[in-house]
């Protein structure tokens, strides 16, 4: 709740003091964005870095898997065993669901930004609401200052 | 005056020496002396005749009664040539009453009755007493004008409050309307989709290149999808609480409304019944005085009808009276001058003044 100050209490509604309350959160929610604009840019980096590093170590390695069959003879020019086959789609099959992995973890880091920046948002808006609510709110009690004119009117 | 014709022989209903008709065979009527009892019977009493009259007034004063009481009634001895039917003779003329004048005629008898007449009192009449009537001084009328300025600003204060309540709620209303927007419904996140990296199509030509089934990462592009439904729909619920919120903030709104009418409502009702408390109280002590002087107002008028009515009976009492005795001695002299003229009378066939003339009848 705002500081309405001195003002408030003589019956007065201080509309500047809720505008300052606005100001301050509007302040921390611009903080807080940026904040969480940073952290998703640094996972997203990581991801990205980490994701490149994958693919990179797995073209390496690829000719290197092939040549290890090579050796063996299980592989020529115009020779494809069965044994080698099933052994590169276990390689590539655990490359892709490795680097599948990796980019859902990534994908989960980055909601995670989101959804606390729009937690962020809407935390904002609804202390905007609710710090609106409380001026109209006061602004609209102050009508009740006519009380203060009871005794006036004979009334206790 | 009018008189009647002179018949010289008709005293008391009968002619002077001749028997009557209606009482044959009766004494004479005139004689010295008191009648005797057999007389007194048939005097006349008529006031319609008038030596009826005379006779009556005779017989009263012979018997000390009435307006007669006191009168001398000696009568002259009558005439002796006086033919009379029965009866005693009378006695001769003179005797006490001095000396009769020589002749007295009906002129000068009329002269004399109207002389007499002259000399009757005046009928006094009482003027009432008027007094100037009591001018009421009254209260100048209730003066409310300054409850009337209460209610008066009383009404205003409430309007002016009023308006500002329902200024400070209607832009409030229009606060939250305008500036809301649920950041869930309109999110952009990250999703397998647009994660960074090497695209499901682009794995899937790779797998192909390397003569594989393409189709051998799809469990884990599903589970990465399955993921982004799951981060969806938490955003949808989010989302859904966020309506939620604003719906009841708007409601609240409308709650707190009308809490601050009522309270509006409350107040000015406060403050009427306490102007009508304090009018009602000081418009009794106005009737209080009101009152007391609307009695002394009354009070000062049945104090001037008093005494006016007092005076007024009072002098008519006293005219009453004075009109009484004036009467009673006008009457007494008449009887009294006209029983000493009797004796002149007697014989002389005059018509007597008439009773009612000379203000006796």
């Amino acid at each position: 709740m705002a500081d309405n100050g001195y003002l408030s209490s003589y019956g007065i509604p201080d509309t500047g003091a809720y505008q300052r309350a606005a100001d301050s959160l509007g302040y921390q929610y611009t903080g807080s964005q940026a904040t969480n604009a940073y952290g998703r840019f640094l996972a997203q980096s990581r991801g990205e870095r980490g994701l490149g590093d994958m693919t990179q170590s797995f073209q390496r390695q690829l000719p290197n898997a092939y040549a290890q069959y090579n050796q063996r003879g299980l592989t020529g020019a115009g020779i494809k065993s069965g044994t080698q086959k099933r052994a590169m789609g276990n390689y590539l099959g655990d490359y892709t669901q490795q680097y599948g992995r990796a980019q859902q973890d990534l994908s989960q880091d980055l909601q995670q930004y989101d959804l606390s920046g729009l937690q962020n948002t809407a935390n904002y808006q609804n202390s905007l609401a609710q710090l609106e609510v409380q001026k109209q709110q006061e602004i609209a009690n102050a009508a009740l200052g006519i009380q203060a004119l009871r005794p006036y009117f004979g009334a206790s | 005056m009018a008189t009647k014709p002179i018949n010289p022989y008709n005293i008391g209903g009968g002619v002077i020496g001749q028997p009557s008709a209606a009482k044959p065979n009766t004494p004479g009527l005139i004689a010295g002396g008191l009648p005797t009892e057999a007389t007194k019977s048939w005097l006349p009493t008529s006031t319609a005749n008038t030596q009826g009259d005379w006779f009556k007034l005779y017989r009263d004063a012979t018997n000390a009664v009435g307006t007669g009481a006191g009168v001398n009634t000696l009568l002259p001895t009558p005439n002796p040539a006086t033919k009379r039917s029965g009866g005693g003779g009378g006695g001769g003329g003179g005797g006490g009453g001095g000396a009769a004048p020589a002749g007295l005629d009906q002129d000068q008898l009329n002269w004399y009755a109207g002389l007499l007449r002259g000399g009757a009192p005046g009928q006094l009449t009482a003027s009432n007493l008027d007094l100037p009537d009591w001018q009421d001084v009254n209260l100048t009328p209730f003066d409310n004008s300054m409850y009337e300025g209460l209610r008066g600003a009383l009404s205003g204060a409430v309007a002016s409050d009023r308006a500002a309540a329902s200024g400070a709620y209607d832009q409030l209303t229009n606060y939250l309307q305008s500036n809301y927007s649920n950041p869930y419904e309109s999110a952009t996140y990250a999703t397998s989709e647009n994660v960074p990296g090497q695209t499901q199509l682009a794995m899937k030509r790779m797998l192909e290149s390397q003569g594989q089934n393409q189709n051998m990462s799809n469990e884990t592009y599903r589970q990465g999808q399955s993921g982004d439904q799951a981060f969806t729909g938490l955003l949808a619920l989010l989302g859904a609480n966020e309506g939620v919120a604003q719906r009841n903030r708007l409601g609240a709104v409308q709650a707190d409304r009308g809490t601050t009418q009522r309270a509006l409502d409350m107040a000015e009702l406060s403050g009427r019944t306490g102007i009508g408390m304090q009018e009602g109280a000081a418009k009794q002590q106005w009737q209080q005085r009101a009152d007391d002087r609307g009695l002394l107002n009354a009070q000062q008028r049945a104090q001037i009808n008093q005494q006016e009515a007092l005076a007024n009976w009072q002098r008519q009492n006293e005219v009453g009276d004075t009109n009484v005795s004036n009467k009673a001695g006008y009457n007494q002299s008449i009887i009294s001058a006209l029983t000493n003229l009797l004796p002149q009378l007697y014989g002389r066939g005059l018509q007597l003044p008439d009773l009612a003339a000379l203000g006796l009848a």
